[in-house]
């Protein structure tokens, strides 16, 4: 298997086999732009990841190789939360920074899978929470001023979503 | 962590609409990406009996100080008078969808408004009668500043609007010249040819002179051929069209009509139903419901040649049978089904007909009313798994603690669920803890309702039935009750109702032996936004304290004739329930004035509240409740004798204030 390798912020290079790191939509399009050819290890730098989320992704990847591809995304209807598979979940145990952080990269790298599985981890926590709650929870700071607070309860307050 | 704008949007996608409102309110970026424009498109501002004259507290006022656009507008029962026309000024040209329902608004005040929105891509304007009474609206000099001014407008409604002539309607489509849908539903239609002789002498071009005084489908006909190509939705439900004029509307040339509404039409007859799926093939919508003339003739035509249809509706269309029901087989795009209240629909029809196959397509099911049993019921929970709606209501016989469990198994997916007056069910379906009864025939499930009459039919019964059914729905509840302390979530062998965590609206109406059991061990639901537990007189202060807990995104709770409920409960529920925007405890007779104390002190979005028949709660504190800022409708009784017996010194009369009169009904 040819690897490619993968160099964190922090300078750190992962080896990495290439069809692994092609679920990253990102990479692939490096790899095909530049041209590299499968036979060199090439180094690919991504600036944006560091080591420890990148080993993570890396990890994520690696147990989610052989997926099939997602179906596509239909606009209209909602989407489901609760279909996390376990493996994901226990993976996804980790503290609000890292997923935050793994969100971040899965944006960055364009890996819709992982990007899929964090934001339905993020919006479980959000579910059933009062704007206070949420903020407490991801210790948002709240700044709006009190005058756009009320505003934009009472926006909320006469507002339909069909 | 600050996520990127673009990362917020997407995240918030996977969040239902009212955990998307509590999102936006947490701080500034989270606000705006919460109403980006893919959200934003779907919001809609609405001024329900509002007062909007007093310009600092209107609510009007709250949109045109926003920092962002919002697009879409409907007015309810509001009076629109020009005080409102800085509003107009200020955000017509970006109103997308403008609804008036029932509003009060001259014919000058109504021109401005249209001169203003020139964007309007949808206009509904339902049963606003004053506005079409004089026949005049858009006559004359208004008439041509509004030509062609309607440039974008792909929807108008009409609907509801009794003093609607050809003249009145033609002067909405001249300004409309991309029109693809038309709603003349309610309006009173003339399909009378001689009505069309008297106004229309041969020879003359129609559009030049339509009536003044009738609107005839002869006139709507002649506009509907004259953009053909262009219309694609027809809504004339509740009009007297018949076939004949249905096969007309079929056979207009070049017309390829994507969706058509004709409820409630009784005229209707096969024959337009028949040249319907003759010429308009294209068809994806089709609601006939309550077109009581239609049979199955009609239906396997339908189910013939309109293959791409994806909605139907055939409520109460009662001639319909089996037979007919086996085609819709044929229809496999069909997203939406409503079959309701065919009662010639047996089993056979459900099984030959939607469940031959297993159907991964079919997401919408009504089948309220339907005569059904058990076994038919099983069968749809097993061939049709990608289910997300289901109505079940008034399947008397069909739903059972065993094909209740058939259904918690296979239809995880579901977001609705009605069961309204399914009297059979018991606690140990809905939690799938029952007790497994030696005597019982059916194998299906592992739960067995214990419910069964055969084991009691030969005693000499000294109380009566009645008295018996509660000393065994005590039993039941005590037994349901006690394996679910025992059992953990893993161990037990049922499937618990909490096993469609996806679901936002549940009616168990008038299942009156749910208990509180089933509310503590089976209710716990994230997204739950409507809830209706009437008539489930069994429960108590105790059940609601665990619902409240486990299901805080309710909305809408209606408690109708749960009259064991106290005070308490009702303060649980207020405080509990940060959402809540109608609540309704009509009959719930132990209430008190500390009910509403608790709901003025901590009912922030409520919108409609209905304490008629609770006679302890007096009426001059229900008014005062009524300054609830966000509060619409309060449905009360009328002080009676009883309270005067009930309470004495009391003070006279209420002195209702003028603005809270609009809120309060007197029944």
């Amino acid at each position: 298997m040819p690897n490619i390798k993968l160099q964190s912020s922090d300078n750190e290079v992962f080896p990495v086999d290439i069809e692994i790191a092609k679920c990253s939509v990102t990479i692939k399009t490096m790899l095909e732009d530049l041209g590299v050819d499968d036979e060199e290890e090439e180094v690919v730098p991504l600036p944006n990841v560091n080591s420890a989320i990148l080993k993570k992704v890396i990890q994520w990847a690696t147990y989610h190789k052989d997926d099939p591809p997602l179906p596509e995304d239909d606009e209209n209807k909602e989407k489901r939360t609760d279909d996390i598979s376990s493996w994901d979940a226990d993976f996804l145990k980790v503290d609000q920074g890292t997923l935050f952080e793994l969100i971040l990269a899965a944006n960055y790298l364009d890996i819709k899978g992982l990007l899929d599985v964090t934001c339905k981890t993020v919006a479980n926590m959000i579910k059933g929470k009062s704007p206070e709650e949420i903020r407490k929870t991801f210790n948002i700071k709240n700044d709006f001023t009190a005058a756009e607070e009320d505003q934009v309860r009472k926006e909320n307050e006469w507002c339909e979503e069909k | 962590m600050d996520l990127p704008f673009e990362v917020l949007v997407y995240l918030f996608k996977y969040l239902p609409k009212s955990d998307r409102k509590s999102a936006s309110e947490t701080c500034r970026s989270w606000y705006l990406a919460a109403n980006d424009y893919c959200f934003l498109k779907n919001k809609v501002a609405v001024f329900y009996k509002s007062v909007l004259n007093e310009e600092a507290t209107s609510p009007t006022s709250i949109f045109e100080n926003s920092s962002i656009i919002y697009y879409n507008y409907l007015f309810n029962e509001v009076e629109i008078s020009n005080k409102l026309n800085g509003f107009w000024d200020k955000l017509g040209e970006h109103i997308k969808s403008l609804t008036l329902q029932n509003c009060d608004v001259c014919e000058k005040v109504f021109v401005y408004i249209l001169q203003r929105c020139r964007n309007l891509e949808t206009l509904k304007i339902q049963s606003c009668k004053e506005l079409f009474m004089s026949g005049r609206l858009l006559e004359g000099k208004t008439e041509g500043l509004l030509v062609e001014s309607l440039d974008y407008l792909k929807s108008l409604s009409l609907s509801g609007n009794q003093y609607l002539t050809d003249a009145l309607f033609n002067r909405f489509i001249t300004a409309a010249p991309s029109l693809e849908e038309i709603n003349l539903s309610g309006c009173s239609l003339q399909f009378h040819l001689g009505l069309v002789k008297k106004f229309y002498p041969p020879g003359n071009d129609i559009f030049q002179n339509p009536s003044e005084s009738v609107l005839t489908f002869h006139f709507v006909l002649q506009f509907i051929t004259s953009r053909a190509k262009n219309i694609k939705r027809l809504l004339f439900s509740n009009t007297l069209i018949d076939g004949a004029a249905l096969k007309l509307l079929s056979e207009v040339e070049n017309l390829k009509l994507e969706g058509l509404e004709v409820h409630s039409c009784d005229q209707l007859t096969n024959t337009g139903i028949l040249a319907l799926t003759t010429h308009q093939t294209s068809l994806k919508e089709l609601d006939i419901g309550l077109c009581s003339r239609v049979t199955d003739q009609s239906l396997v035509h339908i189910c013939k040649n309109l293959t791409n249809l994806e909605h139907l509706n055939i409520q109460r269309c009662r001639a319909v049978t089996d037979l007919g029901i086996a085609e819709l087989k044929n229809l496999n795009k069909l997203k939406s089904l409503n079959i309701s209240q065919c009662e010639l629909i047996t089993k056979d029809g459900i099984e030959n007909g939607i469940c031959g196959n297993e159907n991964n397509v079919l997401e919408n099911l009504d089948i309220h009313s339907l005569n059904l049993d058990q076994t038919a019921l099983i069968t749809i929970s097993e061939k049709l798994p990608k289910l997300r709606s289901l109505d079940i209501s008034y399947c008397f016989n069909a739903v059972t603690d065993t094909s209740i469990q058939v259904i918690f198994k296979n239809q995880t997916d579901l977001q609705s669920l009605k069961m309204s007056h399914c009297d059979k069910v018991s606690d140990a379906g809905l939690t799938g803890m029952g007790k497994v009864k030696e005597e019982t025939t059916s194998n299906e499930g592992p739960i067995m309702s214990n419910y069964d009459e055969s084991a009691h039919q030969h005693k000499i019964h000294l109380g009566s039935r009645a008295e018996e059914e509660i000393v065994r729905d005590a039993r039941r509840k005590r037994d349901v009750m006690l394996m679910c302390e025992k059992l953990s979530m893993d161990t037990y062998t049922g499937y618990s109702l909490a096993r469609l965590r996806g679901l936002q609206e549940l009616d168990i109406s008038g299942c009156n032996r749910i208990t509180d059991v089933s509310l503590t061990y089976a209710f716990n639901f994230k997204e739950l936004i409507s809830l209706n537990l009437s008539r489930c007189q069994q429960i108590t202060h105790e059940g609601i304290e665990h619902l409240v807990k486990n299901c805080p995104s309710i909305e809408y709770f209606n408690l109708i004739d749960c009259y064991n409920l106290k005070d308490g409960a009702v303060e649980e529920i207020v405080k509990g329930l940060r959402r809540l925007q109608q609540l309704e405890l009509k009959g719930c007779n132990q209430l008190t004035d500390k009910t509403l104390e608790a709901i003025q002190a901590h009912c922030e979005k409520l919108k409609v509240l209905d304490v008629q028949g609770c006679r302890n709660i007096s009426p001059e504190l229900a008014c005062s409740i009524g300054t609830l800022p966000t509060l619409h409708t309060v449905l009360m009784s009328k002080p009676g004798p009883y309270i005067a017996d009930g309470l004495k010194n009391r003070s006279s009369a209420p002195t209702f204030l003028p603005a809270l009169m609009r809120k309060l009904r007197l029944h």
